[in-house]
């Protein structure tokens, strides 16, 4: 086999290469996460009575909402997966339409629970916040640094899937090649177990 | 060089009845805080969280239908994570 | 303050993307034949430390973004008048930073593999075990990492967990060197450039090696934390270890990159220079720790005069010795004699294609039949 020709080089394909790679990027995305949760552990430790009381100013019901809204657009995703394998590239778009909707309604909630919180003085620099205990103000400032660094992995969970969303409508994704489409997944499942840790850590140690 | 997809289609049925398990476990995380369990709060928690991962993991992202190594590799993530954490807290707890 | 860690931050990307890339390269796109345990030693340490790039980078990262959150938006991680403790902070940076080193030294070991087979004209001895002690070294760094941190107010229980897991670690990093001074015995020796660098490294890496085990020790790391002996001790270990072994791959595969050969001569004089140098810089600095100079002062009372003298002028030779070294290597590219495929008869896949390699390196994918050091 003579490489002489550039475009061989571009046929080369891996597709469990692709996927191999992706988890990896996951394992990253989980140690850093995982080191904010280190952080909350020991302060948590350190802070029992503060942790405790400081997550009573926090509104279990979006909480869960939100949990429930992450939880149904991993399914979406992963049915996504299905979807184009049987070659139902409407229902891969809709499943995948769906998957972004849902994402855009989590971050609406965040919105209001941000916003709400702000709006009575708690947030980092504060004048209220720098009157609590010091369990207090580290138990905001994860909260606003742990729920705002997964915010952002939303925003770009939502890019990623709009624009595979792109390469289905052109059929640049198919039932024969849709690794992207899985890598995408993947990542929006990344998003959701990281809330599936966060929900309890904040809203139900009360 | 392998560019065959893997073909195993996962039904959408299971990936319901996983949604509704995964629901399940949330509300029973939810309901378990009206109980006053003093320390083992966390430990309650982290329980329901950790079994919503695993479905999620096995199932949503398809490591039950992958590759072992897969599993294995992730395993291996887990528990260097909880090696780092408990090490770091051989200071806290006996300071 | 916030530029330079922001640029810290975007450095990890590329360590991380690097790691994902090898990883996945070594997994997925090595010559038919080529199993796992035909692998040579390079590629084996590559993987290693591939490994450690993407699993400790992520925290040295998100320590970062924790500092930066820190000072522009008064998040209290770190600061005790906020509830923060500052050790924690220690914690999470050695937590990075101790893989780190490791990700220093593992590319360096391998190179050292690579060497020391070809010029003995033998198989590597133990390639099992250093296959074995490089994702030894990669594992067990992880745990290590408060022996940076013995002096700064940690439990007991802390400390001698630290101190036991950092003499664990040195394990495999000694079998490295059991395996190849045993390759040694009994061998056709060839005593080229690229070897001299790679027994050069043996004798330094040892005393870094070693005196790290003297740091290692609770009792003695309170006298020499923050000492001149911890600047003996790294330098010998990465400018010692990685430094020697990367001068090494330099003349190895020199002939390979560019397709000439270098000037014998003036390398090993380099070489022996830069050696006689590098000793003389840093060998005084062991004994400047133990008698009680500080580390990252740059004036000293009188008594540490001599010592530092001795070190200056160590540096200059060195220095000297380095010119030559990258004089020499940097006219031969232009006007070194011509080198063939293999000028070293080595057995390794690079060996088999023209110097410098094609634009895809193979044009022929090989297959591999032998193991990686058959020289019998």
């Amino acid at each position: 086999m003579i490489m002489t020709d550039h475009a061989h080089i571009d046929e080369h394909r891996d597709d469990e290469g692709a996927k191999t790679g992706m988890w990896i990027f996951i394992f990253t995305e989980l140690l850093l996460f995982g080191g904010l949760f280190i952080v909350y552990s020991i302060y948590r430790y350190l802070n029992p009575m503060a942790f405790h009381l400081a997550a009573e100013e926090l509104d279990i019901f979006i909480g869960t909402a939100n949990t429930v809204i992450l939880l149904v657009s991993s399914m979406t995703i992963a049915m996504a997966v299905t979807s184009i394998q049987l070659k139902n590239k409407r229902l891969t778009l809709i499943l995948m339409g769906i998957t972004v909707c849902l994402a855009l309604a989590f971050m609406v909630n965040k919105y209001f629970e941000w916003s709400g919180k702000i709006s009575h003085g708690i947030f980092p620099g504060s004048e209220i916040l720098h009157q609590s205990s010091q369990g207090e103000i580290l138990f905001f400032g994860l909260y606003y640094a742990m729920t705002g660094l997964h915010a952002l992995h939303i925003i770009i969970g939502v890019a990623f899937i709009a624009y595979v969303m792109w390469l289905v409508k052109t059929e640049d994704v198919k039932h024969d090649d849709y690794v992207i489409l899985e890598n995408s997944a993947l990542y929006w499942h990344l998003v959701d177990l990281i809330w599936i840790f966060l929900f309890p850590l904040f809203y139900l140690i009360t | 060089m392998e560019n065959a997809q893997h073909t195993h289609i996962v039904k959408y049925k299971t990936f319901v009845v996983v949604l509704l398990l995964l629901l399940v476990f949330t509300f029973s995380s939810v309901a378990i805080t009206q109980y006053d369990l003093g320390v083992y709060s966390v430990t309650a928690a982290l329980i329901f969280a950790c079994l919503k991962s695993i479905l999620v993991l096995m199932y949503f992202m398809h490591l039950k239908f992958d590759k072992k190594f897969y599993t294995i590799m992730m395993a291996g993530i887990v528990l260097l994570i909880v090696s780092v954490i408990t090490i770091t807290f051989l200071d806290y707890l006996y300071r | 303050m916030l530029p330079a860690v922001t640029g810290a931050f975007v450095l990890g990307f590329s360590s991380i993307a690097t790691g994902i890339n090898f990883i996945v390269t070594i997994h997925r796109l090595r010559a038919p034949g080529m199993k796992w345990m035909k692998m040579p030693l390079f590629p084996w340490a590559l993987y290693g430390t591939a490994w450690i790039q993407v699993l400790a980078t992520p925290i040295v990262g998100i320590t970062l973004l924790m500092v930066v959150l820190e000072r522009t938006l008064q998040i209290g991680f770190f600061d005790p008048a906020l509830g923060g403790d500052p050790i924690l902070y220690q914690h999470l940076f050695w937590i990075y930073s101790h893989p780190a080193v490791y990700i220093m030294i593992l590319p360096a070991m391998g190179v050292i593999s690579e060497i020391i087979p070809t010029f003995a004209r033998k198989t590597i001895f133990g390639y099992t075990a250093i296959v074995v002690s490089t994702l030894a070294i990669a594992f067990v760094g992880y745990f290590v990492w408060g022996h940076h941190m013995f002096t700064s107010g940690m439990s007991g229980v802390a400390l001698y967990t630290f101190s036991i897991l950092t003499f664990l670690v040195a394990i495999p990093s000694a079998i490295k060197i059991f395996n190849w001074v045993a390759t040694l015995h009994k061998a056709s020796i060839d005593l080229q450039t690229p070897f001299l660098w790679a027994l050069c490294f043996l004798f330094v890496f040892m005393i870094g090696g070693l005196s790290g085990m003297v740091l290692g020790a609770l009792s003695a790391n309170v006298h020499l934390h923050d000492t001149a002996f911890v600047v003996a001790h790294f330098h010998y270990i990465v400018f010692g270890g990685t430094g020697f072994a990367f001068f090494g791959a330099l003349h190895y595969w020199f002939p390979k990159m560019f397709g000439r050969m270098y000037d014998k001569s003036w390398a090993n004089i380099g070489l022996a220079i830069f050696f006689t140098g590098f000793n003389t810089l840093y060998l005084p600095m062991f004994y400047l720790g133990i008698t009680g100079m500080p580390r990252r002062y740059y004036d000293y009372v009188e008594r540490f005069h001599g010592p530092n003298i001795v070190s200056s002028m160590g540096a200059m030779l060195m220095i000297s010795g380095l010119i030559i070294v990258i004089t020499n290597l940097v006219r031969s590219a232009r006007h070194g004699a011509k080198a063939g495929k293999d000028p070293w008869k080595g057995k390794t896949l690079e060996w088999t294609v023209d110097s410098p390699p094609s634009l895809e390196n193979f044009d022929e994918i090989p297959l591999v039949t032998q193991d990686p050091y058959d020289y019998d």
